[in-house]
């Protein structure tokens, strides 16, 4: 009896952290001294996907991702290129070996694709929520 | 057997990345380069099959058998080997500014002598949304022709001989293409225009042993591709001047190429259907004409990292002078594959083939066919 209460505690203790994650929010960032000011889904999917190589209507896009081990890339991912990590990989295998672009930037983490993006205006990149800080500027938020 | 020339390119390869990526980016300024691959290490042996005769007027070939790369003619006999199909391919791109890149790729077939250059094309991006090329590039006559070697972008162990796999693969030209979303679509689409010649081309080996040159002249095309949730639609339509120059015997032949092609697939989290239909007419200047419907049609089901993918494959030549073209090909196929997924950029096969000849006069007879594949990029 006790083994199963210690169970279920244990189980709900998880599915709170689970949703606590999920709901904490991937949001989409660019330097804060970049002139776009926010993008719908398909056009970030689009910069994402190779399809779009500018923001729209202003300069050239380079989209930084994170590691496939990232919750926040895969939340990013089933949110706005709606591709699993194994399509994600097909889709840019396609592209990479039609001569149709090469796939984004990977950086370590939020912190890395922060100091990326925060000195090159060109860059774009997903953190979670709770990393933005003054460097950067939300373009996207899911939901 | 790997050939020895395959596992050299396979060493070369492997100093560099089979442990995991190798895609080094050395940035100087605003040139940035990178490198990526692919492998495809495939398998394979007719389990059995029937054959009627005459054998193929080739020695190194022995019947029943299984074409499965109709532009290399890797042919599958009733002994295990990896040449038919296995190769491998490295590209470069080298990124000048924003607006000037290039693109090379060089891939080495298990079953052909020496690598072939596959990509060697300068782009010019203009405007937001159009790019030019010039240079050479893939034909991009089906869906998957652009990348008909990567194996893992595909849940076959091969794209479908009954469209893949011409006696040209590759032109030099210059294309036109232009990318935008519209109306909540995905688009791109692109007009290109330019020739080929392939001089003692392997496509002729299963048929003869001259030496046969093919050409495809004047090629224009355009294809448009869309692209919405689960839904993607592609449309092509090429001409081109066609001819072969029999240098063996001193005959050749000139043809006026007429290729209309559509793919539909359906690409839901789970299920997903793939199929591509295309018509092939050749109308000769010696008053006949070959037209060549063919069709692929299949659906597969991800569970987790394994894919169950069944296809069902059609190609029926039609002739309106079975004195000029005694031989009209004709064949259906069904296949089953079972694709495992070890991670994002590595993927294992195993698949049966199940193919019937319906032929006027047997080519390769009709075989089952067990294959195997390790697909990798890098």
């Amino acid at each position: 009896m006790g083994k199963c209460a210690f169970a279920g505690v244990a189980v709900f203790a998880a599915l709170l952290l689970i949703a606590s994650i999920t709901q904490a929010g991937v949001v989409a960032v660019v330097s804060s001294k970049s002139p776009v000011s926010s993008l719908t889904k398909d056009q970030l999917a689009d910069i994402y996907l190779g399809n779009a190589k500018n923001f729209p209507g202003g300069g050239p896009a380079t989209p930084v991702d994170l590691p496939e081990s990232a919750a926040e890339r895969q939340d990013f991912h089933k949110n706005v290129t709606g591709k699993s990590g194994t399509q994600f990989k097909a889709y840019w295998a396609k592209m990479v070996f039609s001569g149709r672009g090469v796939p984004p930037k990977e950086a370590a983490n939020a912190t890395e694709v922060k100091s990326m993006i925060a000195g090159n205006p060109n860059m774009i990149g997903y953190i979670d929520k709770s990393a933005v800080d003054s460097s950067v500027k939300v373009v996207f938020e899911a939901n | 057997m790997i050939t020895r020339k395959l596992l050299l390119t396979l060493l070369i390869v492997g100093l560099g990345g089979l442990p995991g990526s190798f895609a080094l980016a050395q940035e100087a300024q605003d040139t940035s380069v990178s490198f990526s691959g692919f492998l495809s290490i495939d398998g394979g042996k007719v389990i059995n099959g029937s054959f009627h005769g005459p054998m193929p007027d080739n020695p190194n070939y022995s019947c029943p058998c299984y074409i499965a790369d109709w532009t290399s003619t890797g042919m599958y006999s009733t002994n295990f080997s990896f040449t038919p199909e296995s190769r491998v391919g490295v590209q470069a791109n080298v990124k000048f500014n924003d607006q000037f890149s290039f693109t090379t790729q060089v891939t080495d077939r298990a079953d052909e002598d020496a690598p072939q250059l596959s990509w060697a094309f300068l782009t010019y991006a203009f405007a937001p949304n159009w790019e030019f090329t010039v240079g050479r590039k893939r034909i991009p006559l089906y869906y998957y022709s652009n990348f008909q070697d990567v194996g893992i972008a595909y849940p076959w162990v091969s794209p479908p001989p009954e469209l893949y796999g011409w006696e040209v693969t590759n032109y030099n030209g210059v294309s036109l293409r232009y990318s935008n979303s519209i109306a909540g679509y995905r688009t791109t689409s692109s007009i290109f225009t330019g020739s080929e010649t392939v001089l003692n081309d392997p496509y002729y080996l299963s048929g003869s042993q001259d030496n046969i040159n093919a050409s495809w002249k004047n090629m224009v095309g355009a294809d448009t591709e869309w692209t919405k949730d689960w839904f993607t639609a592609r449309l092509v339509y090429l001409v081109a001047n066609a001819s072969t120059d029999d240098t063996t015997v001193g005959a050749t032949t000139l043809a006026r190429v007429h290729t209309f092609g559509i793919a539909v697939n359906a690409d839901f989290d789970d299920w997903f259907v793939l199929s591509e239909f295309t018509a092939d007419d050749r109308t000769y200047t010696t008053n006949y004409y070959v037209n060549a419907p063919a069709y692929s049609v299949g659906a597969g089901y991800r569970y987790g990292a394994w894919t169950p993918f069944l296809n069902y494959g059609w190609y029926y030549e039609n002739t309106n002078d079975l004195v000029q073209y005694p031989s009209p090909v004709r064949f259906n196929r069904t296949s089953l594959t079972l694709r495992y997924d070890v991670n994002s950029s590595t993927s294992l096969k195993v698949q049966l083939d199940n193919y019937r000849e319906a032929a006027i006069s047997d080519l390769t007879g009709n075989s089952k066919v067990f294959r195997i594949a390790f697909d990798k990029t890098f």
